[in-house]
C-alpha cells in the first residue's frame, strides 16, 4: 500500500466524500477516533442524556486523570523501547512511603520530595539493569514489580496502629485532598493538568530534536547508534521518567483517598499499557505512538467502564471486554500494516 | 490528521444530537426509593457477597418496588471512591455499603454525607453510618471458647501449637475475629505458653494459608498436636490441610469463622466447627433499618459495632451440628423463597 | 544450504556455546540454592529434616509444573503465555464440575485437560490467523478468561473424600505423590528439547523463526503446539492445584502468575526465544521454592518473601545479561 501512489489517486479523481471519510478512519488516529465515537455514542443510546450531564462527566475525568499522568510519563518509556511493568507496584510503594513519611511528623512537602527521589532510585535499579547490563526490560521491570510490591507491604507495617488495617495506612491531608478534588466548573484540576502533559509530551515528541531522538532509539536502535546518539543516556532518562510518574501519581492517590493501601495500582499496569496500546504505541518495539491517542485510548476505557457503572452492569463482565477490545485494536492496527507476528 | 478530527467531530455531534432527540430510558417520573448496594468485590473475608453481589437486598427492593442498583469495587481503593461519586450520581435513597478497604470509608463518607445519603454498613463500623452486622469480637470469642474445650478434652489444655491464620488486609474484623478467637481459647485453657501461639499471613484463602502453614510446621518439627484458629473457614482449613500434607504424625482441630466451608457435604475432617454469619442473608436485616428510612422516619444513629443499630447473630456450630445445613448458594434461595425470615431462623441448629 | 538437510537442523557451533552456557547458568543457581541451604543450616541445624523436605518439595509442585508450560512457550519464540493460569484454573473447576456429576476420576481428569487445551487452542488460533503478538494475546486473553471465570465459576469444592484430594497429600517413595509428575516432567522437557528431532525444532523456531521456515518447519504448526502444549501443563497444574485446595476461587491464579515468570527467567530463559535448559528450570524452581520455608527458620514474617524473590530475580537477570553479553559480544 504505497502512499505516493494515493496520493496520485487522490490528486487524479476526486474522491467521493465517502472514500473520503473511509480513507481518514481508516488511518491510525481514524481507529481510535472511530472507536471513542463509538463508545460514545453507545452510551449516549444505551444510558441517555445521564453521558453528558456535568457530573458523569466529572465522574469520567475525575477517574482517569491520575492514571493520565502516570501512563503520559511512562509513555516515554514506551516510546524509547523500554517496557517498566514495574509502574503500578510503584505508585503504591510511592504512596506508602510517602504517608510513612507524613504520618511520622514529616512536613508534606518534604515527604513528597523525598518519596519521589526513593522512587527514582528504584527507576534508577531499573535503568541499570537493562541499560548497563543489557537485561530484558519485561523480566527486570517484572522483578521490580514483585520485590516493590513485597516492600510496600514491609514499610506498610511499619506505620503506627491508628490505620483501620496493615495494609493500608490511613491519612487525611486536607490539603492535599482539596486540591485533588478541585474542580475549574465541573472539570477536575487534575483532568486539566493532565491533559497539558498531555499537549506538552506531544509537542517535546513531535517538534524537539529531543523528542525526535527518543523516537530514533526506540525505532531502530542500531541505526540511532550509529548516528551518534546517546542510546544508553536516553533509555534510562526514559525509565526515571515513568518512575518519577509513578511516584507522582502515588502521592497524589493519598490526597484522592485519605490512605496509602498497598494493593494500589494492582492491575493498573494492564490498564495504562492498554489504552496507550489502543493509542499506537507498542509494548513490544519503539518510536511509535503519541500522547494525544493514549489519552484518546484511556478516554476510551474510561467512558466504557463509566458505561458499565451506569447501566450496573456485571463488573466481571468488563474485564471480558477489555480483553476482547485490546484484541480487535491491535488486529486492526496489524491490518492497516501494523506489526504482525509472522 | 485534521481530516479525522473533522470526521470525529462531525461523528459525536450526530450522535449526541441523537442522543437528545431519543428519549431518555432512565425513568424520570415520581422518585421512587432507590435502594443502592455498594460492595467489595473478590471473595475472601466478605463471603459470596462480594462475588455474587446481593440477591436478599434484590429481591426485597423489588418486592418493595423500589429501584435497585448495585455496584461494586473489585477491592481496589480508588474505585471504591470513585463508586461513592456513582452512588450520588444515582442519587440514591439509601446505601448498603459492604467494602472490603475500609481505610478509604472517611473520604466515602465526606462524599455521601454531602449528598446526605444515608448509610448502612456491613460488618466495618463507620461513624455516621448505621452498624449492621456480627459482634465479630464475641463471635471470634465463642468460636475459641468451643476449640478451647475440645482441646482440653482431647489434650488435656496441651496443644504443640496454636496457629493463628490471620488476613491482615482485613484490619479490625481480623483482630476482633481472630483475636476474638485466641481470647475465647485462652479462657478455657489459660495455661498455654504463650511461645506456642504462631501468628502468619493466611490471607483468608487456601491458596497462601496452606504453604505458610507448611512452613510453619516445617519450622516447628516436634509439634505434632496442632490447633488452628483463623479470620475464616478457608484460612484454617488450608492450616489444617498442610498439617495432613506433612505427613503422619499430626493430630490437627481448627474452628471456623463465617461457616463458608462448614456446611454442605465436602466437610474437611479436621474442621471441627465454625461460626455461621450467614453473611449472604445479612440484607433481610437491612430492611428494618431501611424500611424506617423510606417512612421518612430514620431510627436513631447507631454506628458502633458495640452499640449497633442491627446486631446479626452468630451461629456457631460444630461439623456434627452443621451437617445438614446446605451451602450458601442454596440458602440464598431459600431464602428468596420466604423473605420473611432470616437465614438464623432457617438453618441455625436450636 | 546443499549440506544442511532438512530433516535435521544443527548448527553445531551454536549448540556447543549453549551448552556451556547452561553449564554456566545451572552451575551458578546450584552454587545459589547451596549457600541458601547452608546459611539456614547454620542458623538453625534443624533446617535439614524431612520436614523442610516435603515443605520444600510442595512449594515446587505447582509452580514446578505451571514453569515447565511457560518455558516450553518462551523456548519456542511464544515470549511468554500470561494467560496460563487461566488454563489451571479451567481445569480445577472442571474437574469439580464432573466430579459432582459422578464422572469417574480418569474421565474426568482427561476430559477436564481437553478443557484446557482448547482454551490454548484458542489462544493459538489469535496468534496464528490474526497474528497478532502472543504477549499481547496472552495478555488479552488472561485478562478475559479471568473474568469468564469469575462469572461462570464463584467457588469449586473439592470432596476431601476425593482420591484427588488424597493425591493432594499422599506420598511416594518419600516425597510428595505430587512432586513426581512435576519432576519427571521436567527432565522429561529436558530431553525432549535436546535431543529429540520435533524438540530441537521448537527451538529452532524460537531462536530463528525465518530459518526455521526456510528449513521446511511449519511455524502455524509450531505456534499451535506451543500454546496447546502449554496450556496442557498449566491443565496438569491444575489437577495438583484441585488437589491440594478443597475451595477454589477464580482469582487464586494470581499468586502463580509472577512465581512462574520469575523462575523462568531466572532460570536464564531467554524472552527473545531459542535459549534455556529444563534442568537450570528445575534448580530455579527448587531454589525459588526453598526461599519461603527458609525465611520461616530466619523468623522473618513471610511478607518478606516478595521483596526477596523480586530483587532476587532483577539482579539475577542483569548477572545473566551481562554475562551473555560478555560471552558473545553485543
Amino acid at each position: 500500500m504505497s502512499t505516493n501512489l494515493t496520493k496520485l489517486a487522490s490528486h487524479d479523481h476526486k474522491m467521493s466524500s465517502v472514500e473520503k471519510m473511509k480513507k481518514s478512519l481508516s488511518g491510525p488516529g481514524g481507529t481510535i477516533v472511530l472507536g471513542l465515537s463509538i463508545i460514545i455514542g453507545t452510551s449516549a443510546l444505551w444510558v441517555g442524556k445521564m453521558t453528558f450531564t456535568s457530573f458523569n462527566i466529572y465522574l469520567i475525568l475525575g477517574y482517569l486523570a491520575i492514571p493520565l499522568i502516570i501512563g503520559i510519563f511512562a509513555s516515554f518509556s514506551l516510546l524509547s523501547g523500554v517496557v517498566d511493568l514495574s509502574i503500578g507496584a510503584m505508585v503504591a510503594l510511592s504512596a506508602t512511603i510517602f504517608a510513612l513519611l507524613c504520618v511520622n511528623g514529616i512536613n508534606e512537602w518534604v515527604s513528597a520530595v523525598i518519596t519521589i527521589i526513593i522512587c527514582m532510585g528504584f527507576g534508577a535499579i531499573n535503568g541499570t539493569a537493562i541499560v548497563v547490563f543489557g537485561a530484558n526490560p519485561i523480566a527486570a521491570t517484572l522483578g521490580m514489580l514483585v520485590g516493590l510490591r513485597g516492600l510496600a507491604r514491609i514499610l506498610s507495617r511499619t506505620a503506627p496502629s491508628t490505620s483501620t488495617s496493615q495494609d493500608a495506612i490511613s491519612l487525611f491531608i486536607t490539603g492535599l485532598n482539596d486540591f485533588t478534588e478541585s474542580q475549574i466548573s465541573f472539570i477536575p484540576v487534575l483532568f486539566i493538568i493532565a491533559l497539558v502533559l498531555v499537549f506538552v509530551t506531544q509537542g517535546i515528541i513531535s517538534l524537539t530534536r529531543g523528542g525526535r531522538h527518543i523516537r530514533a532509539v526506540g525505532g531502530d536502535i542500531t541505526a540511532a547508534r550509529r548516528a551518534g546518539l546517546a542510546t544508553e543516556r536516553i533509555k534510562f532518562l526514559s525509565l526515571l521518567a515513568s518512575s518519577f510518574g509513578a511516584s507522582i501519581g502515588g502521592i497524589l492517590y493519598v490526597g484522592k483517598l485519605g490512605s496509602a493501601p498497598v494493593t494500589l495500582g494492582t492491575g493498573m499496569e494492564f490498564t495504562i499499557y492498554a489504552a496507550l496500546m489502543i493509542g499506537g504505541y507498542s509494548i513490544l518495539r519503539g518510536g511509535v505512538g503519541n500522547p494525544m491517542g493514549g489519552f484518546l485510548g484511556l478516554l476510551i476505557i474510561a467512558v466504557f467502564a463509566n458505561l458499565v457503572d451506569n447501566k450496573g452492569l456485571d463488573i466481571r463482565a468488563a474485564d471480558i471486554f477489555v480483553g476482547v477490545l485490546l484484541l480487535v485494536i491491535v488486529y486492526l492496527d496489524i491490518r492497516r500494516g501494523g506489526d504482525a507476528f509472522e | 490528521m485534521s481530516q479525522n478530527k473533522s470526521t470525529a467531530i462531525k461523528t459525536i455531534a450526530i450522535i449526541s444530537a441523537l442522543a437528545f432527540i431519543i428519549p431518555t430510558t432512565s425513568a424520570t417520573a415520581a422518585p421512587k426509593f432507590k435502594l443502592c448496594v455498594a460492595l467489595g468485590g473478590i471473595p475472601g473475608i466478605l463471603g459470596a457477597l462480594g462475588t455474587t453481589g446481593d440477591p436478599i437486598a434484590k429481591a426485597g427492593a423489588k418486592k418493595r418496588g423500589w429501584d435497585y442498583y448495585e455496584v461494586s469495587n473489585k477491592l481496589d481503593a480508588p474505585t471504591a471512591v470513585k463508586n461513592a461519586d456513582l452512588i450520588v450520581q444515582q442519587k440514591c435513597s439509601a446505601l448498603i455499603q459492604f467494602n472490603g478497604r475500609p481505610e478509604v470509608n472517611p473520604t466515602i463518607a465526606k462524599k455521601l454525607a454531602k449528598a446526605k445519603i444515608p448509610v448502612i454498613t456491613y460488618d466495618i463500623a463507620q461513624p455516621g453510618w448505621y452498624f449492621l452486622g456480627i459482634d465479630n469480637l464475641a463471635a471470634g470469642k465463642a468460636g475459641g471458647a468451643a476449640l478451647g474445650k475440645l482441646i482440653k478434652d482431647k489434650w488435656n489444655c496441651q496443644p504443640d501449637l496454636v496457629l493463628e491464620s490471620h488476613g491482615y488486609g482485613a484490619g479490625i474484623v481480623d483482630a476482633m475475629r481472630t483475636g476474638g478467637m485466641v481470647d475465647g481459647l485462652k479462657s478455657v485453657c489459660p495455661d498455654i505458653d504463650k511461645s506456642k501461639f504462631k501468628p502468619f499471613e493466611g490471607n483468608g484463602e487456601i491458596a497462601v494459608s496452606q504453604p505458610a502453614a507448611r512452613d510453619i510446621l516445617a519450622a516447628n518439627p516436634t509439634a505434632k498436636k496442632i490447633a488452628v484458629v483463623g479470620l475464616n473457614d478457608a484460612g484454617v482449613v488450608g492450616a489444617l490441610l498442610a498439617a495432613r500434607q506433612l505427613g503422619s504424625g499430626y493430630e490437627a482441630m481448627g474452628w471456623g469463622q463465617d461457616g463458608n466451608l462448614i456446611a454442605g457435604d465436602k466437610v474437611d475432617p479436621d474442621l471441627k466447627g465454625s461460626v455461621l454469619y450467614f453473611l449472604e442473608g445479612y440484607s433481610a436485616y437491612a430492611f428494618e433499618v431501611l424500611d424506617a428510612i423510606a417512612k421518612k422516619s430514620a431510627p436513631k444513629m447507631r454506628d458502633g459495632a458495640v452499640n449497633p443499630a442491627v446486631l446479626v447473630k452468630p451461629c456457631p456450630v460444630s461439623a456434627a451440628q452443621a451437617q445438614g445445613i446446605p451451602i450458601d448458594k442454596v440458602r440464598i434461595e431459600k431464602l428468596a423463597q420466604d423473605p420473611s425470615k432470616t437465614l438464623f431462623s432457617i438453618y441455625c441448629p436450636k | 544450504m546443499t549440506h544442511l538437510s532438512s530433516s535435521r537442523f544443527k548448527v553445531p557451533s551454536l549448540r556447543k556455546s549453549a551448552d556451556s552456557e547452561y553449564l554456566a547458568t545451572i552451575l551458578i543457581l546450584l552454587v545459589v540454592w547451596i549457600f541458601l541451604v547452608v546459611i539456614s543450616v547454620i542458623n538453625r541445624s534443624d533446617f535439614l529434616s524431612r520436614a523442610t523436605l516435603s515443605a520444600v518439595t510442595f512449594n515446587m509442585c505447582i509452580i514446578g509444573i505451571l514453569a515447565i508450560g511457560q518455558g516450553f512457550v518462551v523456548i519456542s519464540g511464544g515470549i511468554l503465555d500470561l494467560s496460563i493460569t487461566v488454563s489451571m484454573l479451567i481445569t480445577s473447576f472442571m474437574i469439580v464440575v464432573f466430579y459432582d456429576l459422578g464422572w469417574n476420576t480418569p474421565l474426568l481428569i482427561i476430559v477436564s485437560l481437553l478443557c484446557a487445551g482448547v482454551f490454548g487452542l484458542f489462544n493459538s488460533i489469535l496468534v496464528v490467523w490474526l497474528r497478532i503478538n502472543p504477549l499481547i494475546v496472552t495478555l488479552a486473553t488472561g485478562f478475559a478468561g479471568g473474568g469468564l471465570l469469575l462469572i461462570v465459576f464463584d467457588r469449586g469444592l473439592v470432596d476431601p473424600k476425593s482420591s484427588i484430594a488424597d493425591f493432594g497429600t499422599s506420598y511416594l517413595f518419600g516425597l510428595p505423590t505430587a512432586w513426581w509428575p512435576m519432576a519427571l516432567l521436567t527432565i522429561g522437557a529436558h530431553f525432549f528439547f535436546k535431543y529429540s528431532r520435533v524438540g530441537r525444532h521448537f527451538l529452532a523456531v524460537g531462536g530463528n523463526p525465518l530459518s526455521s521456515k526456510a528449513m521446511g518447519i511449519s511455524l502455524k504448526r509450531t505456534r499451535v503446539a506451543t500454546f496447546v502444549g502449554s496450556s496442557i501443563f498449566g491443565g496438569i497444574a491444575g489437577i495438583v492445584f484441585a488437589g491440594f485446595t478443597p475451595e477454589i476461587r477464580p482469582n487464586a491464579g494470581e499468586y502463580y502468575t509472577l512465581p512462574v515468570i520469575a523462575a523462568v527467567v531466572l532460570a536464564g530463559f531467554s524472552l527473545a526465544g531459542g535459549r534455556g535448559s529444563f534442568l537450570a528450570l528445575f534448580i530455579s524452581v527448587g531454589f525459588l521454592s526453598t526461599i519461603p520455608t527458609a525465611l520461616v527458620f530466619f523468623g522473618l514474617e513471610s511478607i518478606w518473601q516478595t521483596f526477596i524473590q523480586g530483587f532476587i530475580l532483577i539482579i539475577a537477570v542483569s548477572i545473566d545479561a551481562y554475562r551473555i553479553v560478555k560471552v558473545r559480544g553485543r
